[in-house]
């Protein structure tokens, strides 16, 4: 048989595979049986995906799979299968003029509605800042301000942005570290690892939320579009493949930004400028310094970050926010224990992601998210007295 | 082949009241309670002063924009891949007998981004790039003529990690194109000519 699936709302629907029915609410479905039931190693899957998709997802439970706002698919013989279509103009050009229009085009838009950018003091948000500056537009800058020592530039970059600027708020990054507040997390449908970094799209949310903005953009795909090799045939189909849901990051949108009346994207959400970009980049190999953008852009970016090529790691303040956390994760450990008498949740197993939890390990890191998140979520529905 | 030895700055880092340290002798992160000492002072020499000025404010650097030098004659690689043999069977558990044996110079190379250059294209050091970092940094010093008048190797942690890094700043530039994370590390302990 084959199913149709189409969402065209800007809120993840679920399909259940066994049922045929689509749902756009699972906390009325959700029982304690259920969520009793539900597959913590799926979702220690799941977390190696940047977002879900249908068919890339292990089911947490059963037979429900999520469907990303703005998609559509067909469920064929146990498979999922993306629909979405996009048509490209051919004719574009790797002309630097050319690009700038396409900008222009697609801020048309925004001249209507009160934009702000999310100033990570990094390059990819940079290239965003500058060209919306080129268009005339004065956007409210935010950023979380961290004194990490590794991220020294960022911050250095942040208050370069707020002398020269007249609309900037930086936030102290130790109100949103990762794994912060969260007894007070928004309930979420299904276990999701962004619910551990909410505070930080919340504090992003409540600043542009006083000075009454309806957009943020962001440089998240920044990497894949100006890092990845465009000769290779895989990434050469994506400007046609390429969707805005995969770019968005639908967790902060629907459980935060959309709270606030704002929405939060990618400011290289478009096809064509993908396109565009890739085309201009079409000699270059790989090109992980983005060494192509920094000299592309030059004239937009603060002159510091056009021969900087080096990378901070993010990963101090996720230990510094999971150690902070800890009175917090164990209480949410305790809920999600009571409910699924998984070891995993034991006092044991929560002492030993906390034993040598500072010695650098990837593996351990991918747990620690996987289990906090769906802890997390069982939590949520707790406190809410969905099951 | 001259001997010019390396010296070491201690860099201790104070936090709240523990300090990090890296044992000049043993290469060792160290965390200590400081008890209400006072933080120690080091008479800093000029040229590490301003290398440690390009740490803390890397944006300040110069750009080391992937200059692609030429290979060298394979009797010159052979030469220095044996030193690089050497400093491996030293290993970093013999931090200090890896210092004195950077010390005898043999200068093989004008400018140590040449010398960096020539080891990261040892075989060893493609393989197991990341955790080569010291020997990579004590080889340079040891075969580059220019490290004498303007290198620096300083030495650093990831804190609180644990994760330790070598790297060489001199003359505002960090001469290894490949490491992009040098950034990450609080630099510890300076070793300089």
């Amino acid at each position: 048989m084959v199913t149709k699936i189409n969402n065209p709302t800007r809120k993840y629907i679920y399909f259940n595979k066994s049922t045929g029915n689509i749902h756009d609410n699972l906390f009325e479905l959700l029982n304690i049986d259920l969520v009793r039931k539900a597959n913590l190693k799926a979702h220690e899957n799941n977390i190696s995906n940047y977002f879900s998709r249908p068919d890339k997802y292990q089911e947490v439970i059963e037979g429900m799979y999520p469907i990303p706002p703005r998609s559509i698919w067909k469920y064929e013989d146990d498979k999922f299968y993306n629909l979405n279509s996009r048509n490209v103009p051919s004719n574009i050009t790797s002309d630097f003029a050319e690009l700038l229009k396409i900008i222009e085009r697609l801020s048309k838009p925004l001249l209507y509605k009160k934009i702000g950018i999310e100033l990570s003091g990094g390059l990819d948000t940079s290239i965003v800042i500058g060209l919306i500056n080129h268009l005339g537009l004065n956007p409210f800058l935010v950023g979380i301000n961290s004194s990490r020592y590794e991220l020294r530039t960022e911050s250095y970059i942040q208050e370069k942005y707020q002398k020269n600027h007249s609309n900037v708020c930086l936030i102290d990054s130790r109100e949103s570290l990762p794994f912060s507040n969260l007894l007070s997390c928004p309930i979420h449908q299904l276990p999701s690892s962004s619910s551990l970094y909410y505070m930080h799209a919340f504090q992003i949310a409540k600043e542009s939320n006083k000075r009454g903005i309806n957009i943020i953009l962001s440089g998240m795909g920044f990497d894949a579009l100006l890092c990845e090799n465009p000769i290779q045939e895989n990434i050469n189909l994506l400007p046609e493949a390429w969707q805005s849901w995969m770019l968005d990051d639908n967790w902060f949108n629907e459980n935060i930004y959309n709270k606030y009346g704002i929405t939060y994207k990618s400011g290289a959400a478009s096809p064509m400028l993908i396109k565009k970009v890739w085309k201009m980049r079409n000699n270059e190999g790989e090109d992980l310094k983005k060494w192509w953008s920094r000299k592309m852009f030059c004239g937009y970016l603060p002159k510091e970050l056009v021969n900087y090529s080096y990378k901070a790691d993010n990963s101090g303040g996720f230990l510094d926010g999971f150690l902070n956390s800890k009175n917090e994760i164990l209480k949410i450990f305790e809920a999600a224990y009571d409910v699924t008498n998984l070891e995993e949740f034991s006092q044991n197993s929560l002492d030993a992601l906390f034993d040598n939890v500072h010695k650098v390990d990837e593996t351990k890191d991918k747990l620690i998210l996987a289990r906090v998140s769906f802890a997390n979520w069982i939590f949520g529905l707790v406190r809410e007295k969905i099951i | 082949m001259k001997f010019k030895y390396l010296k070491h700055i201690e860099l201790p880092y104070y936090e709240g009241d523990v300090i990090w340290t890296i044992c000049p002798i043993t290469g060792s992160l160290l965390k200590t309670k400081m008890h209400s000492a006072e933080p120690r002072k080091n008479n800093i020499p000029l040229k590490v002063l301003k290398a440690i000025e390009y740490c803390n404010q890397p944006y300040l650097c110069y750009p080391n924009n992937d200059v692609k030098h030429q290979p060298s004659d394979q009797k010159l690689v052979g030469k220095v891949n044996k030193i690089h043999e050497i400093l491996l069977k030293i290993g970093n558990s013999r931090f200090y007998l890896t210092r004195l044996y950077s010390s005898f110079k043999h200068e093989f190379f004008k400018k140590t981004d040449e010398a960096i250059f020539q080891i990261n294209s040892l075989e060893k050091q493609i393989e197991l790039k990341h955790q080569l970092c010291l020997q990579r940094a004590f080889l340079a010093s040891k075969i580059s003529k220019s490290f004498e008048a303007n290198g620096v190797i300083f030495i650093g942690a990831f804190l609180p990690t644990g994760d330790m890094h070598a790297w060489i700043i001199e003359n505002g530039i960090q001469p290894d194109s490949d490491d992009r994370g040098w950034v990450n590390y609080r630099p510890l302990l300076a070793l300089y000519n």
